[in-house]
C-alpha cells in the first residue's frame, strides 16, 4: 500500500473514494505486492511440511483444531491490524476478551435466574459482550484522544484493569450458568468442515477486508498512520477516527470472546489472558508496519495461520513444543526484515 | 464477597490485636495468629483459611487473615510490612515468590516471631520453623494409578502441564511421568505447556487425541489444563475412552467432574495445612518446638466421577466462603 497522501483532499471533501491508486513504477508495483505473497509462501510451505512429516495434518480432526484455534488469534487480530495501521497499538485486546465474555456471561446467567426465554437471554448476553467490549475500546480511544496520551500506556493500563475486572465480576470463578444453546452452537459445524466460529470470523475478516480497503473509513485509517498531521490538514478529524479505531478493536475483543465462550459453554476467567502479543505477532508477520501507514486484513489472516499451524503441526509431529515460540520468533525477525528490504527497493524503483 | 469479608474480619483482628500488648506471648491461650495467603480470592486458601480458623478457635487463639487480591510479591510484602506493626506472635504465610520474601520474612524473624510456611516456600529455610505443603509427587503419582487402572495398565498417556520452572506442577509430572514408568504397557508419549490457556489446552489435547488412537489418559496438572483437556475430550466424541484427570477442587473443576467431563481429581488438603500451621504455632508459643516437625508433606486425595457426591470425598472440596 503506497502512502495515500495524494488522496486526502478528494477524501476530506468526502466525495471521491477510490481504490489504492497503483504506485507508478511497475517494480514498485510488484514489491508491494509481494509482501503478503512471501508470507503466503512461508504458510504453505509450513503446511507442505507438516504434511509430508504427519499424515494426521491433512484430517479434518487437524483442520478443526486449527481453524478453531485461529478463531481467538485472527479475532483480535483484525481489531490490532486497523489499530497498527493507524501507527497505534491495542495491548488490552486480550483481557477485553476475557472481560466482555464474563459481562455477557453474567448477563445471562442472571437472565435465566429469573426464568427469560432461552432467546431473550442469548440475545442480552451477545449485547452484553458486544457493549462492554466496545465500550471498554471506546475509554482506550478517549484517553488516547483527550488526554494525549500513548496508545501504549493507555492499553497497557487498560490491561491491567480489565483483568483485574474479570476476577472482581464473579470471585475469580468461571461462569458456566449460560443456556446449552451457547455450547452446542460452539461445538456445531456446517458438514462436518466448517464450525460456526471459524464461519463467524470468516465474515468477520472479510467485512473487515472490506472496511479497509473499499471505504473512505479504511482510506483514513491509512492516511492518519501515514501521517497524522497531513490527515488533519486535509480535513480528517484524527481523533474522532482514532476514538472509531479503538471502539472497533474492542468489538472485535468482544467478539472473540463470544467465540471463546461458545466453544468452552462457559466464560473463563482465564480467557484471552496473554493473548495480545500473538495478536501483534500476526499482523506484523502479515506485513503491518508498527510505525502505522502499511498492513492488510489478508496479511494479518496469513499471520494468524503461520502462528496456530506452527503449534498444531509440531504437536502432530511430536517436536517440543518450544520450538514452536523460537519459530514464530524467526519468522517474525525474518518477516521484519524482509518488509524493510522490501521498502528500500520500492523506494529505490 | 470473601474479598468483602476478609477485610471486615481483618479490620475485626486488627482491633482486637490493638488491644492486646506488643508482642504478647501465648499466656492463657490467647495469641494473634496471622495467616497471610497466596492470593485472598482463591478457593484454596479460603479452604486454609477455613482449617486454620477451626483450629484457632479449638485453641482460643486469635486468627488474623489479610493478603493481597493478586498473587504476587508486589501485593503481598506491603501486607507483611503493615503486619509486622501489629506483631502478632506468629507468621503463617504463602509465599508468593521463593527469593523475593526472604527479607519480609526475615523481619519477622528478627522481631522474634515465628514463621512457618504453607503451600509455597522460600528458598531460605533456615528462617522457617516449619513448612507444610503437598506432596506433589505422590498427587502425579495418584493421577498415573487412576489412568493405569481406568486403561487396564495398557495404553499411552499424555500430560499437559503449565509451563516449566514452576515447582509445584513440575514436582505433579515427575511423579506422574516416574509412576506410569512402572506399568510395562504403558508410555508417556507427549508432554505439552499451555501457558495457562484453556484454549490453548484444548487444542493440545485435540491434537493429542488425534495423533495418538490408543491414547487412554490426559493428565492436566492444573485447573484451567485440566478444564481446557476435559471439554476437547468431550468435543472429540471421546469422553469415556479418554480418561481426563486434574488437579485442585476448585468449585468449577468439581462441577465438570459431576459432569464426567473431568473424571479425576487430585485433590490438596489446604484446610488440614492451615489447621497443623496454627497447631505448631501454638506449640512453638508454649515452648514445644522441639515437637514441631521442619517440614511436613501432606498426601492429596483423590475423587472420581463416581465418589463425587460420597461425603467422605466431598469434605475435601474447596469452599468459597471464610469462615468467621
Amino acid at each position: 500500500m503506497s502512502p495515500p497522501l495524494d488522496r486526502e483532499a478528494p477524501l476530506a471533501g468526502g466525495a471521491n473514494v477510490e481504490a489504492a491508486a497503483p504506485p507508478s513504477h511497475p517494480l514498485a508495483a510488484l514489491l508491494a505486492r509481494a509482501s503478503t505473497l512471501w508470507t503466503l509462501l512461508i504458510l504453505l510451505a509450513l503446511i507442505a511440511l507438516f504434511g509430508i512429516a504427519s499424515p494426521d495434518f491433512f484430517s479434518r480432526a487437524s483442520w478443526l483444531a486449527t481453524s478453531q484455534f485461529a478463531v481467538e488469534y485472527l479475532l483480535l487480530g483484525l481489531g490490532e491490524t486497523f489499530v497498527i495501521i493507524t501507527g497505534g497499538i491495542d495491548l488490552s485486546v486480550g483481557a477485553i476478551l476475557g472481560f466482555s465474555g464474563m459481562v455477557g456471561a453474567l448477563a445471562m446467567s442472571a437472565l435465566i435466574a429469573r426464568h427469560t426465554g432461552t432467546p431473550v437471554v442469548l440475545a442480552a448476553g451477545i449485547a452484553a459482550s458486544l457493549a462492554s467490549g466496545s465500550f471498554v475500546g471506546w475509554i482506550n480511544g478517549q484517553a488516547i484522544t483527550r488526554l494525549r496520551l500513548t496508545p501504549f500506556v493507555v492499553t497497557l493500563g487498560m490491561l491491567s484493569m480489565c483483568t483485574g475486572g474479570i476476577y472482581l465480576l464473579n470471585n475469580g470463578e468461571n461462569i458456566d450458568t449460560i443456556p446449552d444453546l451457547v455450547g452446542t452452537l460452539g461445538s456445531y459445524s456446517i458438514g462436518g468442515w466448517i464450525p460456526l466460529t471459524v464461519l463467524v470470523t470468516a465474515l468477520a475478516c472479510a467485512g473487515s477486508a472490506l472496511l479497509l480497503d473499499q471505504t473512505r473509513f479504511g482510506l483514513r485509517t491509512y492516511a492518519i498512520g501515514s501521517n497524522p498531521v497531513g490527515a488533519a490538514r486535509a480535513g480528517i478529524d484524527v481523533e474522532r477516527h482514532l476514538v472509531k479505531i479503538y471502539t472497533l478493536a474492542g468489538f472485535f475483543s468482544a467478539v472473540a470472546g463470544l467465540m471463546v465462550m461458545a466453544r468452552f459453554a462457559s466464560a473463563s476467567v482465564q480467557a484471552g489472558a496473554n493473548d495480545e502479543l500473538d495478536a501483534i505477532t500476526a499482523v506484523v508477520i502479515g506485513g503491518a508496519s508498527l510505525f502505522g501507514g502499511r498492513g492488510t486484513i489478508l496479511g494479518t489472516v496469513i499471520g494468524g495461520f503461520v502462528i496456530t499451524v506452527m503449534v498444531t503441526g509440531l504437536i502432530l509431529i511430536g517436536v517440543q513444543p518450544f520450538w514452536q515460540q523460537v519459530a514464530v520468533g524467526a519468522i517474525l525477525i525474518f518477516a521484519v526484515a524482509v518488509d524493510q528490504l522490501r521498502s528500500r527497493l520500492i523506494d529505490l524503483a | 464477597m470473601p474479598g468483602k469479608q476478609s477485610l471486615a474480619c481483618a479490620a475485626l483482628a486488627a482491633l482486637a490485636l490493638a488491644a492486646l500488648p506488643a508482642g504478647a506471648a501465648r499466656a492463657q491461650g490467647a495469641a494473634t495468629i496471622a495467616l497471610v495467603p497466596g492470593i485472598t480470592t482463591d478457593a484454596f486458601y479460603i479452604t486454609m483459611q477455613r482449617g486454620a480458623a477451626t483450629e484457632a478457635k479449638k485453641l482460643g487463639d486469635t486468627l488474623i487473615w489479610q493478603g493481597g487480591s493478586s498473587f504476587s510479591p508486589e501485593t503481598q510484602i506491603p501486607v507483611l510490612q503493615a503486619l509486622l506493626a501489629k506483631h502478632p506472635a506468629a507468621l503463617l504465610i504463602a509465599p508468593t515468590d521463593v527469593t523475593a520474601l526472604i527479607n519480609p520474612i526475615r523481619q519477622f524473624v528478627n522481631a522474634h516471631i515465628p514463621v512457618i510456611a504453607v503451600d509455597t516456600t522460600i528458598s531460605d529455610a533456615s528462617l522457617l520453623t516449619s513448612q507444610i505443603t503437598s506432596n506433589n509427587v505422590q498427587g502425579g503419582e495418584a493421577a498415573a494409578d487412576a489412568i493405569a487402572k481406568f486403561a487396564h495398565e495398557a495404553g499411552d498417556v499424555a500430560v499437559i502441564n503449565v509451563k516449566p520452572g514452576i515447582s509445584t506442577t513440575d514436582a505433579r509430572q515427575k511423579g506422574f511421568i516416574a509412576a506410569i514408568a512402572k506399568y510395562p504397557n504403558m508410555k508417556v508419549v507427549a508432554i505439552e505447556y499451555d501457558d495457562d490457556s484453556p484454549t490453548k489446552a484444548f487444542t493440545q489435547a485435540q491434537l493429542l487425541i488425534l495423533k495418538y488412537p490408543n491414547l487412554k489418559g490426559i493428565f492436566g496438572t492444573n485447573v484451567f489444563s485440566a478444564e481446557g483437556v476435559g471439554k476437547a475430550v468431550s468435543a472429540s466424541g471421546r469422553k469415556g475412552s479418554v480418561d481426563v484427570v486434574g488437579y485442585d477442587a476448585e468449585p468449577d473443576e468439581v462441577k465438570l467432574l459431576k459432569e464426567g467431563v473431568i473424571t479425576t481429581l487430585i485433590i490438596q488438603q489446604p484446610a488440614k495445612e492451615g489447621a497443623l500451621a496454627v497447631q505448631y504455632a501454638a506449640d512453638i508459643l508454649d515452648g514445644k518446638a522441639s515437637a514441631v516437625p521442619k517440614s511436613v508433606q501432606l498426601d492429596n486425595v483423590v475423587a472420581t466421577t463416581a465418589t463425587a457426591e460420597d461425603p467422605n470425598v466431598a469434605q475435601y472440596f474447596y469452599q468459597t466462603e471464610l469462615a468467621r
